[in-house]
This record gives structure tokens, C-alpha cells and sequence, in this order.
């Protein structure tokens, strides 16, 4: 027992680590400048420290789809072996999907204006978690082979769906490519691609959490999995135009790394997947030799979705609603608000982890 | 410790992958005042910003080039990015992007370009409409893939005040003076206060420190005199080509026109619809000629079909005007006391005191030196009232007479 807890802290300290560059990027959203005229589906950066506090905010919904992948996997696992029935466990996952969609059209979306709107019909990064989800109970008793495979297939064909012709004119083909294939005002996060991170991470679980079950064999193999996704990435970016969406100028420079999100290109989800997987080893490493160092990201990485339900609301509420230095400043700004707010959050996260470890409330588990 | 090691390595991987500028992150002021990111490699592209309120069809040129433009209704802020590829650039798209960003930093329009080095294009444009936008300061952003390469600020201003910073920026001066020396190529004796009288004319003369640009072999200007009522007294267009000086730029009124108003006179000076140059003078009412006493020159006024057959009018006495009749004049000069090469005007002055015709004699050329004689016809479009005839010598009077012309 002890020793699973102690991979679940790693895991909750990643988390716990994007958790907080998410922090980063959304009190960037509300506290700098640069987003007055800034378009995320097309962005330019106006200086090396701009780009920065942007791009370390890419590395979030892939950590939090590949998470999510690998948690399911996980628990899919225990449960079962817990002597939970099959289809007991994946209806667990399917309503907590479920739970994710409605979380979003309810309060994730209102909570970005501080509540000022009640605006329900767009879906966002959580609802395409809560999908994914729902997908990987259909094939979360699969051979890892397979949904790598799967996960494989989604991504080499997805830069193809990407140029697919549709009337985008029509409410429902629109809605049906945002849901799944590209980004626009009804769904920035299209299912497809990240699905196939969540696969990814469903896949890489079975080695972290079962395979690798040293924690140097976890870091080598981890390192090596990891370094290889990068030079796949670096491969794809340099021989360019299949599963890259922008262009760039020069290797290093800030086109080459930044390129699309919204969808996510082949090369940003091969990079980011590396990253995602280097990092978790990076982790894992440190807990090993100096635990002390991120013990504190545990506790925002064990309550990730209320961790990111109320940051929002509490800088949608006092930085836009009440107008208090929204969009005023620009980096200096917006480290200063993002301090502040990681200790606000570090306080309120701690005190929801305490309930929620003692709660048998439904929705409170579930969140 | 090998482990350790790894960490180490991650450590600089990431902040490698947090993405390098291709540029130096401090930017310079060029000449034209854009804020400038210069590259650091040669590399790299090249380019420079100008802004403009037009540009000529033609060339499509620039003019009006500048950081202050009007708010008003079908005005423009055109942008013009001159780009630089070195050769060494392979042929890849390569991509602009030009944002204009508003007073509150927030987007108003991003283009976005897509070159290729065999494209002949190596101008980026792009512009917006002023009508309906807030004064102040906005900013011109260029960002070459996804990275600021340049800015250049720019200013809103209210039309009136862009009028006086377009005239400051082309430099242009408009002085008058009542002569103009061909020769000297200036205007002798500059001024701004005139006084009417007989053959008088105002002139004005433009002088340019920045030249604008010709419009293929030509270059337009328009001259507008605004009398003190505000009406337009006189306009003209000048066009100007390519090679004739455009130092030389100059325009014309007579003052001594009887309805010619006295006031403050404004002379603007137009390039296409922008005023460039504005000046005022005052007009003032004709001087008051002095006296210069000569001796006694008795003046004898006929009236008649010609001067043989003509009747003398009495001191008294009052001309009737009828078809093809004339007043003939007769100056006695033989007590004056002056030069026999002397040179005398005739004036004729109607009943307002106006000079409607006069005449130079030079006294050598007469017939009889002593005697100076003029006419003039006497119809019915002749006003009735008091006219008077008087000789000017010096510019100044030594004689004078008055008769009255009455209806028939």
C-alpha cells in the first residue's frame, strides 16, 4: 500500500506543477495587457518574456489529458481489483465524464466573466477531458498496444481531418467538427487530439504503475519514452508540413516551438507528450533524492479539479467583475497577482483536501 | 548522483525549449521613428515602417508621411512595411503579420501576409479608418512569424490641429510682398500689410523645406485667396513639372480693384485636399496722397466728339454723357517749376475716389512739353457723380480737378 501511495505522490505533484503554470497562464489572461490584443488561435508575441509565460502554459492540457489517462487506467485497475464489477467502474467514469461536461457548461464557463453571464453553450478544456473520459471506458480494458495504436491512428489521421470541407454555415456540421476535429468559438479543445493524449497517458500508466516497478527503471525507461517523443516532434517540425500548422522562421525561435493549440498539431502533441513524460520522470527522480523540494505541489495535484474550478472564479470575480488591475499590468503584474493567488490557493486547496478525504458526499468526490 | 546529473539536464533542455528571440531584445529609434528590433544575424529579414495619410496612384508613394493623422470622415492611416529578405532565406512561406493596436492596447485589426522569396511583392500594406476613433496614441505593430520585429507609434489628432503639424512637417513658408524680383527670384520688400491703390497688386511666394514628391512628371498645388468675409476671392491651380523650380511657386491679386475689401486676407495653400501652407495680410484703404507744390498748373476740361470740336466746362459745370462723347483735359505746366525730363502720371479718379484709368507721360516725349492732355469716353455706363483728374508726380500730387458727369 505504502508503495502505491508514494507513485500517486508524484503523480499529484505533476499535477500539482501544472496546476500551478495554469495559475501562471490565467493570471497572465487576466492580470496582463498583452491579452487586449492578443488571439490565442493566431498569436504573436511582442517579447521574450511574453512568449515565455504564454508557452509554459502549453504544457497544461496535455499534462492534465495525459493525468487524466493514466488516473483512469489506474483506478479502472484498482476498482477491479477491488472486486468492483467491470461495468460498475466504467459507469463510474462515464458519469464522472459527465459530471466534467456539466462542471464546464455550468460553472467553469460562467466563472470566467466572475459570473457576470450565464453562458452554457460552449464547451471547453474540462468538457474535452470529461469526453475523453467517456471514450476510454469503451476501451480502457484494452491491451496497451491497442489503444497506443489507437491513440496512434487518431493523431496521424487528424491533420488530414483538420483540412476536411464542411458548411460552416450549418450550426451542426460546425458544432460537430469543433466537437471533435477543430477549434472555434463553440470548442477550443476538439476531442479528437486530446482523446489520443488520454490514451497515451492510459497507456503509459500500465508501465509507470505496474511494468517499471522500480523507480529507476521508471526513470530510465520514462527518459528514454520521453526523449523520444521530443525527437519525433523535433522531426516532424523539421521536415514541416504534414503535422505542422504554422510556419516558422528559424529552429529556436519562438514560431518553432509555438505552433497551433487550437486544434493541436501533430507536432504540438508528439512535443508536449515528451515533455508530459519527461517531466513525470523528472518527478518521480525527485522524489527519490530530494522529496522535500515538491512535496508542496501534492496539494494543489490532489484536488486538480477544484483547484481549477475556483481560480478561476475568484479572478473572474475580483480581477475582471470588480475591474481591479484587469488587463493593467504586464509580467511584473502579472507574477505579483500570481503569487498572491498561489497562496490563496494553496490555503483553500489544503482545506477542500481535508474535507473531501473525509467526505462520502457524491458530488464531493467527484470533484 | 547520475540521476542528480539527468535533472541537471532537463533543467537547461526546458529553458532552451522555452524558445529564443531572433532578435535583440533592446530596439532602436530609427530616423523615421520606428521602434526597431533589430536582428542578430544577418540572416535575418529586414524591415522598415512608414505610415501615410495618402500616397500618390501612380507610385503609390507615401505622402503625408508622418505620426500625427486626422480623425475624419474618409480619412486613412496607410501603413507600408518595406521588407529586406536576404537571398540566403530559402523559399518557405515566410509570415508578416500587421497589427494596429488602439489607444487601450487592445487589437483593432491584424493582417496577416504570406510571402515567398520569388514573390515580387517586398511591400506589406495595410490601413485603417479614422472616422468614429478616439484621439490619442495608437501603434502599429510588425511581427515577422510570431515575433515583434517592429512598432511605430502614431497620434489621432483632431483634423485642425493635424492641419498645423502637416504644414510643419513639409516645412512650407508663404510670404507676400507687393513686387516680385524675377531676377532676384524673391519678393522685394516682404510684408503683411498692404494698401490698395491703382495698379497694386499683392504677391505671394512659397518656399518649401521638405519637397513633396511629383506625381509622375507633375506636381498640383491649388492657391486659395479667402477675403475677410471668408469667400473665396481668388483660387487657382498650379501645376508644377518635373525639372521647373518648385522654389517658384508663386500666385497673385490686384488691390486695386474697387471691390476689394479692406480686412485680414488668408492665402492658403493646398497639396491634393491637405492645406500645407496658410498665411494672412491685412489690406488697408488706399493712402492719402500728399501735395507737392510745384507752382500754379491750371487743368481746362472740353467736352465734345473730339477734342477740336469739343465745348470747355465751366468750374461749375456738369457733363452730360452721350454716344461716342469724350471730357478732354488740358495740364498747363509752363509755370510749374520742375524737370523737363520728368515723368507724370494722369489719374483719373470716379465719383467713389477711385482710379478707374490713368496714364504715364514722360514730359521730353510730348509734343508741346508744357502742355499735358488727356481724355476719357463719356457714355451712359459711365457712373453719374464727381470725378476728378489730377497729375502725379513722385507720388505725389501737383495737381487736380473735379467735374461732374450727370444723366442726360
Amino acid at each position: 500500500m505504502t508503495a502505491v501511495k508514494k507513485r500517486f505522490d508524484y503523480i499529484d505533484q505533476f499535477r500539482g506543477f501544472i496546476g500551478i503554470l495554469m495559475l501562471l497562464g490565467h493570471s497572465s489572461y487576466y492580470f496582463n495587457d498583452l491579452w487586449l490584443a492578443f488571439d490565442p488561435l493566431n498569436p504573436l508575441f511582442p517579447s521574450q518574456g511574453q512568449f515565455i509565460l504564454r508557452y509554459i502554459g502549453y504544457l497544461c492540457a496535455p499534462g492534465f489529458l495525459i493525468m487524466a489517462g493514466a488516473m483512469v487506467w489506474l483506478s479502472y485497475q484498482r476498482s477491479v481489483e477491488k472486486g468492483t464489477k467491470p461495468l460498475k467502474a466504467k459507469w463510474y467514469y462515464v458519469q464522472r465524464g459527465l459530471f466534467l461536461v456539466l462542471v464546464q457548461m455550468t460553472w467553469v464557463n460562467s466563472s470566467w466573466s466572475g459570473f457576470a453571464r450565464f453562458d452554457p453553450w460552449h464547451l471547453g478544456i474540462i468538457a474535452s477531458i470529461g469526453i475523453s473520459v467517456i471514450l476510454l471506458t469503451t476501451v480502457i480494458t484494452t491491451r496497451w498496444y491497442i489503444r497506443g495504436l489507437i491513440a496512434a491512428v487518431i493523431l496521424i489521421i487528424h491533420p488530414f481531418l483538420v483540412e476536411l470541407n464542411y458548411n460552416v454555415e450549418s450550426v451542426w456540421q460546425s458544432a460537430l467538427m469543433q466537437l471533435f476535429v477543430i477549434s472555434g468559438e463553440f470548442n477550443k479543445y476538439p476531442v479528437l487530439p486530446w482523446f489520443a493524449l488520454a490514451l497515451l497517458g492510459s497507456v503509459m500508466a500500465g508501465f509507470w504503475f505496474k511494468v517499471w516497478n522500480d523507480s529507476k527503471k521508471r526513470f530510465i525507461y520514462s527518459f528514454i519514452v520521453g526523449g523520444v517523443f521530443v525527437l519525433v516532434a523535433l522531426v516532424v517540425r523539421l521536415v514541416g508540413v504534414y503535422g505542422n500548422i504554422f510556419e516558422y522562421s528559424e529552429i529556436g525561435s519562438f514560431a518553432f516551438f509555438a505552433d497551433q493549440k487550437y486544434p493541436p498539431s501533430l507536432f504540438h502533441n508528439l512535443w508536449f507528450f515528451g515533455w508530459v513524460v519527461l517531466f513525470v520522470a523528472m518527478f518521480q527522480a525527485i522524489a527519490k533524492y530530494a522529496p522535500y523540494l515538491t512535496r508542496f505541489l501534492g496539494i494543489v495535484g490532489k484536488v486538480p479539479m477544484f483547484y481549477y474550478a475556483i481560480h478561476i472564479a475568484i479572478l473572474g470575480i475580483f480581477v475582471k467583475r470588480f475591474d481591479f488591475l484587469y488587463r493593467e499590468g504586464g509580467i511584473t503584474t502579472t507574477l505579483i497577482g500570481f503569487a498572491v493567488m498561489l497562496v490563496v490557493m494553496m490555503f483553500l486547496a489544503r482545506w477542500f483536501y481535508k474535507i473531501k478525504a473525509r467526505s462520502t458526499n457524491y458530488l464531493i468526490r467527484m470533484i | 548522483m547520475n540521476d542528480k546529473a539527468q535533472i541537471c539536464f532537463f533543467v537547461l533542455i526546458l529553458l532552451f525549449a522555452a524558445g529564443c528571440t531572433t532578435r535583440q531584445s533592446e530596439p532602436i529609434l530609427t530616423e523615421n521613428n520606428t521602434i526597431y528590433y533589430t536582428p542578430k544575424d544577418s540572416m535575418q529579414v529586414k524591415v522598415s515602417v512608414e505610415l501615410g495619410r495618402k500616397f500618390l496612384k501612380a507610385t503609390r508613394q507615401p505622402i503625408f508621411t508622418g505620426q500625427h493623422f486626422p480623425v475624419a470622415k474618409d480619412e486613412t492611416v496607410h501603413a507600408w512595411v518595406d521588407l529586406d529578405m536576404p537571398d540566403e532565406l530559402s523559399n518557405a512561406e515566410q509570415v508578416f503579420h500587421i497589427q494596429w493596436v488602439g489607444t487601450h492596447g487592445d487589437d483593432l485589426y491584424t493582417k496577416e501576409f504570406n510571402l515567398r522569396m520569388d514573390d515580387t511583392a517586398s511591400v506589406l500594406y495595410s490601413s485603417i479608418f479614422t472616422e468614429g476613433r478616439e484621439q490619442g496614441n495608437y501603434n502599429l505593430r510588425i511581427y515577422y512569424f510570431r515575433e515583434l520585429v517592429a512598432e511605430k507609434h502614431f497620434y489621432l489628432v483632431d483634423s485642425a490641429k493635424y492641419a498645423d503639424s502637416i504644414s510643419e512637417n513639409v516645412g512650407t513658408t508663404l510670404s507676400f510682398g507687393e513686387k516680385y524680383s524675377r531676377k532676384k527670384q524673391q519678393l522685394l520688400n516682404p510684408d503683411t500689410i498692404f494698401h490698395k491703390g491703382p495698379g497694386k497688386w499683392v504677391n505671394t511666394v512659397v518656399r518649401f523645406r521638405n519637397e513633396p514628391p511629383f506625381e509622375g512628371d507633375q506636381v498640383k498645388f491649388k492657391v486659395e485667396w479667402l477675403a475677410p468675409n471668408g469667400d473665396v476671392a481668388y483660387d487657382k491651380w498650379i501645376k508644377l513639372n518635373r525639372g521647373e523650380d518648385i522654389d517658384l511657386l508663386r500666385s497673385s491679386i490686384s488691390i486695386d480693384d474697387k471691390d476689394r475689401d479692406t480686412g485680414l486676407y488668408t492665402v492658403n495653400l493646398y497639396w491634393f485636399d491637405q492645406r500645407i501652407a496658410q498665411n494672412q495680410f491685412r489690406l488697408k484703404p488706399q493712402k492719402k496722397m500728399e501735395w507737392l507744390h510745384v507752382g500754379h498748373i491750371p487743368i481746362t476740361f472740353s467736352i465734345g466728339k473730339s477734342r477740336k470740336s469739343s465745348s470747355p466746362l465751366s468750374i461749375q459745370a456738369k457733363a452730360t454723357a452721350g454716344k461716342g462723347e469724350k471730357i478732354y483735359a488740358s495740364i498747363d505746366l509752363s509755370n510749374a517749376r520742375i524737370n523737363p525730363n520728368a515723368t507724370f502720371e494722369i489719374q483719373w479718379l470716379n465719383p467713389e475716389g477711385i482710379v478707374f484709368f490713368s496714364k504715364k507721360k514722360k514730359l521730353s516725349e510730348q509734343k508741346n512739353p508744357a502742355k499735358v492732355l488727356g481724355s476719357i469716353s463719356l457714355n451712359s455706363k459711365r457712373d453719374t457723380g464727381k470725378y476728378s483728374l489730377r497729375l502725379v508726380h513722385k507720388g505725389k500730387i501737383i495737381a487736380q480737378k473735379s467735374f461732374n458727369v450727370v444723366n442726360k
